[in-house]
Protein backbone atom coordinates (compact mmCIF):
# COMPACT_ATOMS: atom_id res chain seq x y z
CA UNK A 1 0.00 0.00 0.00
CA UNK A 2 1.48 3.28 -1.10
CA UNK A 3 1.46 6.25 1.26
CA UNK A 4 1.48 9.98 0.50
CA UNK A 5 5.27 10.09 0.39
CA UNK A 6 5.31 7.58 -2.50
CA UNK A 7 2.74 9.70 -4.30
CA UNK A 8 4.85 12.81 -3.82
CA UNK A 9 7.59 11.11 -5.85
CA UNK A 10 4.98 10.06 -8.38
CA UNK A 11 3.57 13.59 -8.63
CA UNK A 12 7.09 14.82 -9.41
CA UNK A 13 7.42 12.31 -12.25
CA UNK A 14 3.86 12.81 -13.49
CA UNK A 15 4.28 16.59 -13.66
CA UNK A 16 7.42 16.27 -15.74
CA UNK A 17 5.91 13.62 -18.02
CA UNK A 18 8.02 10.74 -16.72
CA UNK A 19 5.23 8.58 -15.16
CA UNK A 20 3.81 5.53 -16.95
CA UNK A 21 0.09 5.30 -17.78
CA UNK A 22 -0.42 2.78 -14.98
CA UNK A 23 1.29 5.08 -12.48
CA UNK A 24 -0.81 8.01 -13.65
CA UNK A 25 -4.00 6.02 -13.07
CA UNK A 26 -2.88 5.04 -9.57
CA UNK A 27 -2.08 8.66 -8.87
CA UNK A 28 -5.49 9.85 -10.06
CA UNK A 29 -7.19 7.28 -7.77
CA UNK A 30 -5.15 8.54 -4.83
CA UNK A 31 -5.83 12.20 -5.61
CA UNK A 32 -9.57 11.57 -5.47
CA UNK A 33 -9.32 10.33 -1.89
CA UNK A 34 -6.51 12.57 -0.55
CA UNK A 35 -7.23 16.33 -0.33
CA UNK A 36 -3.66 17.03 0.83
CA UNK A 37 -1.99 15.47 -2.22
CA UNK A 38 -4.71 16.88 -4.43
CA UNK A 39 -3.92 20.37 -3.16
CA UNK A 40 -0.25 19.85 -3.83
CA UNK A 41 -0.86 18.37 -7.29
CA UNK A 42 -2.94 21.41 -8.20
CA UNK A 43 -0.29 23.72 -6.75
CA UNK A 44 2.44 22.17 -8.87
CA UNK A 45 0.16 22.39 -11.88
CA UNK A 46 -0.47 26.06 -11.16
CA UNK A 47 3.27 26.59 -10.65
CA UNK A 48 3.88 25.05 -14.06
CA UNK A 49 1.29 27.29 -15.69
CA UNK A 50 2.06 30.37 -13.65
CA UNK A 51 3.82 32.25 -16.41
CA UNK A 52 7.02 32.15 -14.34
CA UNK A 53 8.64 30.07 -17.05
CA UNK A 54 8.36 32.96 -19.50
CA UNK A 55 11.52 33.06 -21.60
CA UNK A 56 13.59 36.18 -21.09
CA UNK A 57 13.24 38.78 -23.80
CA UNK A 58 16.08 38.62 -26.38
CA UNK A 59 16.49 42.41 -26.29
CA UNK A 60 16.75 42.35 -22.48
CA UNK A 61 19.51 39.77 -22.70
CA UNK A 62 21.34 41.72 -25.40
CA UNK A 63 21.22 44.86 -23.23
CA UNK A 64 22.45 42.83 -20.27
CA UNK A 65 25.44 41.51 -22.29
CA UNK A 66 26.25 44.99 -23.55
CA UNK A 67 26.19 46.30 -20.00
CA UNK A 68 28.53 43.52 -18.86
CA UNK A 69 31.00 44.17 -21.69
CA UNK A 70 30.85 47.89 -21.05
CA UNK A 71 31.53 47.38 -17.35
CA UNK A 72 34.50 45.14 -18.19
CA UNK A 73 35.90 47.67 -20.65
CA UNK A 74 35.51 50.47 -18.12
CA UNK A 75 37.39 48.43 -15.53
CA UNK A 76 40.21 47.83 -17.99
CA UNK A 77 40.69 51.44 -18.94
CA UNK A 78 41.80 54.20 -16.64
CA UNK A 79 39.41 54.44 -13.76
CA UNK A 80 37.67 57.78 -13.76
CA UNK A 81 35.96 59.58 -10.98
CA UNK A 82 32.23 59.42 -11.57
CA UNK A 83 31.05 61.82 -8.89
CA UNK A 84 28.11 63.93 -9.99
CA UNK A 85 30.14 67.14 -9.81
CA UNK A 86 33.02 65.81 -11.88
CA UNK A 87 30.51 64.36 -14.34
CA UNK A 88 28.73 67.66 -14.77
CA UNK A 89 31.94 69.65 -15.03
CA UNK A 90 33.34 67.33 -17.73
CA UNK A 91 32.76 69.28 -20.98
CA UNK A 92 31.85 66.25 -23.10
CA UNK A 93 29.53 64.79 -20.48
CA UNK A 94 27.96 68.18 -19.88
CA UNK A 95 27.32 68.64 -23.61
CA UNK A 96 25.89 65.13 -23.84
CA UNK A 97 23.66 65.78 -20.82
CA UNK A 98 22.43 69.04 -22.33
CA UNK A 99 21.57 67.36 -25.62
CA UNK A 100 19.98 64.46 -23.79
CA UNK A 101 17.83 66.85 -21.80
CA UNK A 102 16.80 68.57 -25.03
CA UNK A 103 15.93 65.23 -26.66
CA UNK A 104 14.09 64.08 -23.53
CA UNK A 105 12.18 67.36 -23.32
CA UNK A 106 11.32 67.15 -26.96
CA UNK A 107 10.11 63.57 -26.69
CA UNK A 108 8.17 64.42 -23.52
CA UNK A 109 6.56 67.34 -25.33
CA UNK A 110 5.61 65.10 -28.19
CA UNK A 111 4.18 62.52 -25.78
CA UNK A 112 2.16 65.16 -23.95
CA UNK A 113 0.87 66.70 -27.14
CA UNK A 114 -0.34 63.29 -28.25
CA UNK A 115 -2.79 63.00 -25.35
CA UNK A 116 -6.29 63.06 -26.78
CA UNK A 117 -5.02 62.50 -30.29
CA UNK A 118 -4.64 59.40 -32.41
CA UNK A 119 -1.40 57.85 -31.16
CA UNK A 120 -1.00 56.02 -34.45
CA UNK A 121 -0.12 59.29 -36.13
CA UNK A 122 2.98 58.65 -38.26
CA UNK A 123 6.23 60.21 -37.13
CA UNK A 124 6.89 63.27 -39.14
CA UNK A 125 10.05 63.71 -41.16
CA UNK A 126 10.74 66.88 -39.22
CA UNK A 127 10.66 65.01 -35.92
CA UNK A 128 13.01 62.35 -37.28
CA UNK A 129 15.35 65.06 -38.59
CA UNK A 130 15.41 66.75 -35.20
CA UNK A 131 16.10 63.47 -33.46
CA UNK A 132 18.88 62.65 -35.96
CA UNK A 133 20.35 66.07 -35.45
CA UNK A 134 20.30 65.54 -31.64
CA UNK A 135 22.20 62.25 -31.80
CA UNK A 136 24.62 63.76 -34.32
CA UNK A 137 25.37 66.51 -31.79
CA UNK A 138 26.06 63.91 -29.11
CA UNK A 139 28.33 62.03 -31.54
CA UNK A 140 30.12 65.28 -32.37
CA UNK A 141 30.81 65.90 -28.68
CA UNK A 142 32.61 62.54 -28.45
CA UNK A 143 36.21 63.47 -29.07
CA UNK A 144 37.81 60.33 -27.60
CA UNK A 145 37.25 56.60 -27.99
CA UNK A 146 36.31 56.38 -24.29
CA UNK A 147 33.49 58.87 -24.90
CA UNK A 148 31.96 56.49 -27.43
CA UNK A 149 32.44 53.55 -25.05
CA UNK A 150 30.48 55.49 -22.44
CA UNK A 151 28.00 57.01 -24.88
CA UNK A 152 24.45 57.52 -23.58
CA UNK A 153 23.19 56.05 -26.87
CA UNK A 154 23.68 52.49 -28.02
CA UNK A 155 22.95 51.58 -31.60
CA UNK A 156 21.44 48.17 -32.24
CA UNK A 157 20.42 46.19 -35.34
CA UNK A 158 23.08 48.10 -37.23
CA UNK A 159 23.43 47.72 -41.00
CA UNK A 160 26.14 49.70 -42.67
CA UNK A 161 26.89 49.79 -46.39
CA UNK A 162 28.93 51.89 -48.77
CA UNK A 163 26.77 54.54 -50.41
CA UNK A 164 27.43 56.81 -53.38
CA UNK A 165 30.76 58.63 -53.54
CA UNK A 166 31.79 59.71 -50.08
CA UNK A 167 28.54 58.52 -48.49
CA UNK A 168 27.66 55.74 -46.07
CA UNK A 169 24.22 54.19 -45.63
CA UNK A 170 23.35 53.53 -42.01
CA UNK A 171 20.37 51.66 -40.66
CA UNK A 172 19.99 51.21 -36.89
CA UNK A 173 17.73 51.37 -33.87
CA UNK A 174 18.24 53.96 -31.16
CA UNK A 175 14.93 54.39 -29.33
CA UNK A 176 13.46 54.39 -32.88
CA UNK A 177 14.55 52.96 -36.21
CA UNK A 178 16.55 55.23 -38.48
CA UNK A 179 17.71 54.86 -42.09
CA UNK A 180 20.27 57.50 -42.97
CA UNK A 181 22.68 58.33 -45.72
CA UNK A 182 25.53 60.42 -44.34
CA UNK A 183 28.95 61.62 -45.42
CA UNK A 184 31.76 59.33 -44.32
CA UNK A 185 33.31 62.00 -42.13
CA UNK A 186 30.06 62.60 -40.20
CA UNK A 187 30.71 62.00 -36.46
CA UNK A 188 27.59 59.82 -36.29
CA UNK A 189 29.11 57.47 -38.90
CA UNK A 190 32.25 57.16 -36.75
CA UNK A 191 30.11 56.63 -33.64
CA UNK A 192 28.06 53.83 -35.23
CA UNK A 193 31.12 52.18 -36.84
CA UNK A 194 33.02 52.18 -33.54
CA UNK A 195 30.04 50.81 -31.63
CA UNK A 196 29.53 48.08 -34.26
CA UNK A 197 33.06 46.88 -33.56
CA UNK A 198 33.09 47.06 -29.79
CA UNK A 199 29.52 46.05 -28.95
CA UNK A 200 27.91 42.67 -29.75
CA UNK A 201 26.79 42.74 -33.39
CA UNK A 202 26.58 40.40 -36.39
CA UNK A 203 29.76 39.23 -38.15
CA UNK A 204 28.65 40.81 -41.43
CA UNK A 205 28.00 44.12 -39.70
CA UNK A 206 31.48 44.05 -38.17
CA UNK A 207 33.13 43.13 -41.50
CA UNK A 208 31.21 45.88 -43.31
CA UNK A 209 32.12 48.38 -40.61
CA UNK A 210 35.82 47.54 -41.02
CA UNK A 211 35.68 47.83 -44.80
CA UNK A 212 34.12 51.29 -44.50
CA UNK A 213 36.32 52.47 -41.61
CA UNK A 214 39.15 53.66 -43.83
CA UNK A 215 40.03 56.69 -41.73
CA UNK A 216 42.51 54.76 -39.58
CA UNK A 217 44.39 57.84 -38.31
CA UNK A 218 41.18 58.82 -36.46
CA UNK A 219 42.06 57.65 -32.92
CA UNK A 220 38.51 56.43 -32.25
CA UNK A 221 38.40 54.28 -35.39
CA UNK A 222 41.94 53.07 -34.79
CA UNK A 223 41.18 51.98 -31.21
CA UNK A 224 38.04 50.14 -32.24
CA UNK A 225 39.95 48.35 -35.02
CA UNK A 226 42.65 47.38 -32.51
CA UNK A 227 39.88 46.18 -30.18
CA UNK A 228 38.47 44.03 -33.02
CA UNK A 229 41.91 42.72 -34.06
CA UNK A 230 42.76 41.66 -30.51
CA UNK A 231 39.34 40.99 -29.07
CA UNK A 232 36.95 39.64 -31.69
CA UNK A 233 36.08 35.97 -31.44
CA UNK A 234 35.77 35.65 -35.23
CA UNK A 235 39.03 35.09 -37.11
CA UNK A 236 37.77 36.77 -40.31
CA UNK A 237 36.97 39.94 -38.34
CA UNK A 238 40.36 39.92 -36.60
CA UNK A 239 42.19 39.41 -39.90
CA UNK A 240 40.22 42.12 -41.71
CA UNK A 241 40.85 44.57 -38.87
CA UNK A 242 44.54 43.73 -38.98
CA UNK A 243 44.76 44.22 -42.75
CA UNK A 244 43.12 47.64 -42.33
CA UNK A 245 45.49 48.66 -39.53
CA UNK A 246 48.73 47.63 -41.26
CA UNK A 247 47.98 50.07 -44.07
CA UNK A 248 49.05 52.73 -41.58
CA UNK A 249 52.80 52.26 -41.14
CA UNK A 250 54.92 53.38 -38.22
CA UNK A 251 52.11 54.07 -35.76
CA UNK A 252 53.31 53.35 -32.18
CA UNK A 253 49.85 52.26 -31.00
CA UNK A 254 49.45 49.82 -33.90
CA UNK A 255 53.01 48.57 -33.28
CA UNK A 256 52.12 47.75 -29.65
CA UNK A 257 48.92 46.03 -30.75
CA UNK A 258 50.80 43.89 -33.28
CA UNK A 259 53.27 42.84 -30.58
CA UNK A 260 50.20 41.71 -28.61
CA UNK A 261 49.09 39.75 -31.71
CA UNK A 262 52.42 37.91 -31.64
CA UNK A 263 51.89 37.07 -27.99
CA UNK A 264 48.23 36.12 -28.00
CA UNK A 265 46.95 35.35 -31.50
CA UNK A 266 46.63 31.64 -32.40
CA UNK A 267 46.44 32.32 -36.17
CA UNK A 268 49.86 31.77 -37.78
CA UNK A 269 48.94 33.95 -40.72
CA UNK A 270 48.13 36.93 -38.51
CA UNK A 271 51.39 36.49 -36.62
CA UNK A 272 53.37 36.40 -39.90
CA UNK A 273 51.66 39.58 -41.07
CA UNK A 274 52.48 41.19 -37.71
CA UNK A 275 56.18 40.27 -38.13
CA UNK A 276 56.23 41.86 -41.60
CA UNK A 277 54.79 45.09 -40.22
CA UNK A 278 57.06 45.19 -37.17
CA UNK A 279 60.16 44.42 -39.25
CA UNK A 280 59.36 47.18 -41.70
CA UNK A 281 58.77 49.54 -38.74
CA UNK A 282 62.34 48.79 -37.59
CA UNK A 283 61.25 47.57 -34.19
CA UNK A 284 63.97 46.64 -31.71
CA UNK A 285 64.90 43.00 -32.45
CA UNK A 286 64.82 42.08 -28.74
CA UNK A 287 61.21 43.20 -28.39
CA UNK A 288 60.19 41.23 -31.45
CA UNK A 289 61.99 38.13 -30.22
CA UNK A 290 60.48 38.46 -26.75
CA UNK A 291 56.94 38.76 -28.14
CA UNK A 292 57.37 35.72 -30.41
CA UNK A 293 58.74 33.62 -27.54
CA UNK A 294 55.83 34.65 -25.30
CA UNK A 295 53.37 33.61 -28.02
CA UNK A 296 51.40 30.43 -28.65
CA UNK A 297 53.73 27.47 -29.13
CA UNK A 298 51.30 25.65 -31.44
CA UNK A 299 52.19 25.69 -35.15
CA UNK A 300 54.86 28.29 -34.57
CA UNK A 301 57.59 26.86 -36.85
CA UNK A 302 56.83 29.31 -39.65
CA UNK A 303 56.73 32.18 -37.16
CA UNK A 304 60.12 31.28 -35.63
CA UNK A 305 61.60 30.80 -39.11
CA UNK A 306 60.41 34.22 -40.26
CA UNK A 307 61.74 35.96 -37.17
CA UNK A 308 65.12 34.24 -37.39
CA UNK A 309 65.38 35.19 -41.09
CA UNK A 310 64.66 38.81 -40.15
CA UNK A 311 67.15 38.79 -37.29
CA UNK A 312 69.83 37.26 -39.53
CA UNK A 313 69.20 39.95 -42.14
CA UNK A 314 70.06 42.57 -39.51
CA UNK A 315 73.51 41.08 -38.87
CA UNK B 1 31.14 24.17 -35.45
CA UNK B 2 30.69 25.83 -32.05
CA UNK B 3 33.87 26.35 -30.10
CA UNK B 4 34.05 24.40 -26.83
CA UNK B 5 33.83 26.36 -23.57
CA UNK B 6 37.50 25.84 -22.69
CA UNK B 7 38.64 27.42 -25.98
CA UNK B 8 36.35 30.42 -25.45
CA UNK B 9 37.62 30.76 -21.87
CA UNK B 10 41.24 30.73 -23.01
CA UNK B 11 40.46 33.31 -25.69
CA UNK B 12 38.75 35.50 -23.09
CA UNK B 13 41.81 35.24 -20.86
CA UNK B 14 43.80 36.35 -23.91
CA UNK B 15 41.66 39.54 -23.90
CA UNK B 16 39.30 38.42 -26.66
CA UNK B 17 36.07 39.92 -25.37
CA UNK B 18 34.01 38.62 -28.27
CA UNK B 19 34.61 35.12 -26.93
CA UNK B 20 33.21 36.07 -23.55
CA UNK B 21 30.14 37.41 -25.36
CA UNK B 22 29.73 33.97 -27.00
CA UNK B 23 29.97 32.33 -23.56
CA UNK B 24 27.33 34.71 -22.22
CA UNK B 25 25.05 33.96 -25.19
CA UNK B 26 25.46 30.26 -24.50
CA UNK B 27 24.45 30.38 -20.83
CA UNK B 28 22.42 33.57 -20.35
CA UNK B 29 19.02 31.82 -20.42
CA UNK B 30 20.07 29.18 -17.93
CA UNK B 31 21.60 31.75 -15.56
CA UNK B 32 18.49 33.92 -15.95
CA UNK B 33 16.22 31.01 -14.95
CA UNK B 34 18.18 30.32 -11.78
CA UNK B 35 18.40 34.06 -11.05
CA UNK B 36 14.62 34.27 -11.48
CA UNK B 37 14.07 31.78 -8.68
CA UNK B 38 15.72 34.33 -6.36
CA UNK B 39 14.69 37.63 -7.91
CA UNK B 40 11.13 36.56 -8.69
CA UNK B 41 10.69 39.20 -11.37
CA UNK B 42 12.26 40.17 -14.68
CA UNK B 43 14.27 43.21 -13.53
CA UNK B 44 15.72 41.46 -10.50
CA UNK B 45 16.57 38.37 -12.55
CA UNK B 46 18.38 40.51 -15.15
CA UNK B 47 20.27 42.37 -12.40
CA UNK B 48 21.43 39.13 -10.83
CA UNK B 49 22.34 37.68 -14.25
CA UNK B 50 24.47 40.73 -15.06
CA UNK B 51 26.30 40.52 -11.71
CA UNK B 52 26.89 36.80 -12.23
CA UNK B 53 28.58 37.31 -15.61
CA UNK B 54 30.71 40.16 -14.26
CA UNK B 55 31.83 37.99 -11.34
CA UNK B 56 32.47 35.08 -13.70
CA UNK B 57 34.66 37.30 -15.88
CA UNK B 58 36.66 38.69 -12.96
CA UNK B 59 37.21 35.22 -11.51
CA UNK B 60 37.82 33.43 -14.80
CA UNK B 61 41.51 33.01 -13.97
CA UNK B 62 40.57 30.87 -10.99
CA UNK B 63 38.42 28.53 -13.07
CA UNK B 64 39.97 25.07 -13.38
CA UNK B 65 39.79 23.99 -17.01
CA UNK B 66 39.19 20.34 -16.03
CA UNK B 67 35.90 21.36 -14.39
CA UNK B 68 32.57 22.15 -16.09
CA UNK B 69 32.14 25.84 -16.86
CA UNK B 70 28.37 25.45 -16.75
CA UNK B 71 28.43 24.01 -13.22
CA UNK B 72 30.91 26.69 -12.11
CA UNK B 73 28.67 29.40 -13.53
CA UNK B 74 25.58 27.92 -11.88
CA UNK B 75 27.39 27.89 -8.54
CA UNK B 76 28.20 31.58 -8.91
CA UNK B 77 24.55 32.19 -9.79
CA UNK B 78 23.28 30.32 -6.75
CA UNK B 79 25.72 32.09 -4.40
CA UNK B 80 24.87 35.44 -5.94
CA UNK B 81 21.15 34.65 -5.57
CA UNK B 82 21.68 33.85 -1.87
CA UNK B 83 23.62 37.12 -1.39
CA UNK B 84 20.88 38.97 -3.20
CA UNK B 85 18.04 37.65 -1.03
CA UNK B 86 20.08 38.15 2.15
CA UNK B 87 20.29 41.84 1.61
CA UNK B 88 17.09 43.04 3.30
CA UNK B 89 16.27 45.69 0.74
CA UNK B 90 16.21 43.06 -2.01
CA UNK B 91 14.12 40.50 -0.17
CA UNK B 92 11.37 39.48 -2.59
CA UNK B 93 8.05 40.75 -1.36
CA UNK B 94 5.82 41.10 -4.36
CA UNK B 95 5.67 38.70 -7.19
CA UNK B 96 5.24 41.29 -9.94
CA UNK B 97 5.32 39.01 -12.94
CA UNK B 98 2.95 36.55 -11.33
CA UNK B 99 0.58 39.39 -10.51
CA UNK B 100 0.60 40.72 -14.06
CA UNK B 101 0.28 37.22 -15.53
CA UNK B 102 -2.72 36.64 -13.28
CA UNK B 103 -4.28 39.95 -14.25
CA UNK B 104 -3.96 39.15 -17.95
CA UNK B 105 -5.37 35.70 -17.45
CA UNK B 106 -8.28 36.94 -15.38
CA UNK B 107 -9.28 39.16 -18.29
CA UNK B 108 -8.99 36.30 -20.74
CA UNK B 109 -10.62 33.52 -18.78
CA UNK B 110 -13.75 35.24 -17.53
CA UNK B 111 -14.04 37.22 -14.35
CA UNK B 112 -15.07 34.52 -11.89
CA UNK B 113 -12.65 31.77 -12.87
CA UNK B 114 -10.01 34.44 -13.36
CA UNK B 115 -10.46 35.63 -9.81
CA UNK B 116 -10.22 32.09 -8.46
CA UNK B 117 -7.06 31.46 -10.45
CA UNK B 118 -5.61 34.75 -9.31
CA UNK B 119 -6.33 33.88 -5.70
CA UNK B 120 -4.73 30.47 -6.07
CA UNK B 121 -1.65 32.00 -7.65
CA UNK B 122 -1.41 34.55 -4.88
CA UNK B 123 -1.45 31.70 -2.40
CA UNK B 124 1.30 29.94 -4.31
CA UNK B 125 3.34 33.13 -4.39
CA UNK B 126 3.04 33.49 -0.64
CA UNK B 127 3.83 29.82 -0.18
CA UNK B 128 6.96 30.16 -2.32
CA UNK B 129 8.08 33.28 -0.51
CA UNK B 130 7.75 31.51 2.83
CA UNK B 131 10.16 28.74 1.73
CA UNK B 132 13.90 28.91 2.27
CA UNK B 133 16.16 29.64 -0.70
CA UNK B 134 17.08 26.01 -1.37
CA UNK B 135 13.51 24.71 -1.37
CA UNK B 136 12.21 27.59 -3.48
CA UNK B 137 15.03 27.30 -6.02
CA UNK B 138 14.63 23.53 -6.28
CA UNK B 139 10.86 23.74 -6.75
CA UNK B 140 10.99 26.48 -9.37
CA UNK B 141 13.81 24.89 -11.34
CA UNK B 142 12.08 21.51 -11.31
CA UNK B 143 8.43 22.37 -11.84
CA UNK B 144 8.57 25.69 -13.65
CA UNK B 145 11.74 25.36 -15.70
CA UNK B 146 11.69 21.53 -15.91
CA UNK B 147 15.38 21.27 -15.21
CA UNK B 148 16.72 17.71 -14.75
CA UNK B 149 17.59 16.65 -11.18
CA UNK B 150 21.28 16.39 -12.18
CA UNK B 151 21.44 20.05 -13.18
CA UNK B 152 19.53 21.19 -10.11
CA UNK B 153 22.09 19.27 -8.04
CA UNK B 154 24.79 21.32 -9.79
CA UNK B 155 23.01 24.54 -8.87
CA UNK B 156 22.45 23.55 -5.24
CA UNK B 157 25.98 22.15 -4.99
CA UNK B 158 24.89 18.79 -3.59
CA UNK B 159 24.33 15.19 -4.69
CA UNK B 160 21.38 14.09 -6.80
CA UNK B 161 19.95 12.11 -3.87
CA UNK B 162 20.12 15.11 -1.58
CA UNK B 163 18.50 17.20 -4.33
CA UNK B 164 15.56 14.77 -4.48
CA UNK B 165 15.32 15.03 -0.72
CA UNK B 166 15.34 18.83 -0.85
CA UNK B 167 12.68 18.69 -3.54
CA UNK B 168 10.39 16.46 -1.47
CA UNK B 169 10.91 18.56 1.63
CA UNK B 170 10.22 21.66 -0.43
CA UNK B 171 7.06 20.01 -1.72
CA UNK B 172 5.92 19.21 1.80
CA UNK B 173 6.71 22.71 3.04
CA UNK B 174 4.77 24.24 0.16
CA UNK B 175 1.90 21.85 0.80
CA UNK B 176 1.86 22.87 4.46
CA UNK B 177 1.97 26.54 3.57
CA UNK B 178 -0.90 26.09 1.11
CA UNK B 179 -2.96 24.11 3.63
CA UNK B 180 -2.49 26.87 6.24
CA UNK B 181 -3.46 29.54 3.74
CA UNK B 182 -6.42 27.65 2.37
Amino acid sequence: MKDCRDFEALIDRAQTGEASEQEQEALLDHLESCPDCNRFFEAVGTLRNSGLDAEPDADDLLSMRRAVLREIRKGRGKRRSFSLISLLTHPVAAAACAVLLLVFGFLLGRGASKIGRDTREPQTTAATDRFTSAIQKVAQSHTAYEDIVNSPFTYTNVRVTQGQTGMVNLSFDVSRHLDLSLRKEDPLVTEVLVQSLIEPSGVNTRLNAISIADNVPDPKIKKSLIFAMLGDENLAVRMTAQSKLIEHRGDPEITEALLAVLEKEPSVRMRLVAIDYLASSKIQPERLERAVRAGKPENSDAVFLKVSQYLQSLN
Amino acid sequence: MDKPDEVLIQETLDSRMGSFDVLMCRYERLVYKVAYSFGLNRENALDITQTVFLKAFHNLKTFRTDASFKTWLLRITYNEGINWTRSTRNRPELHDDLESASATLSNEAGQESGLLLRERRRMIRRGLESLNDRYRTALLLRYVHEMPIREIAGVLQCSENLTKNILFRGVRSLKRALAQAG
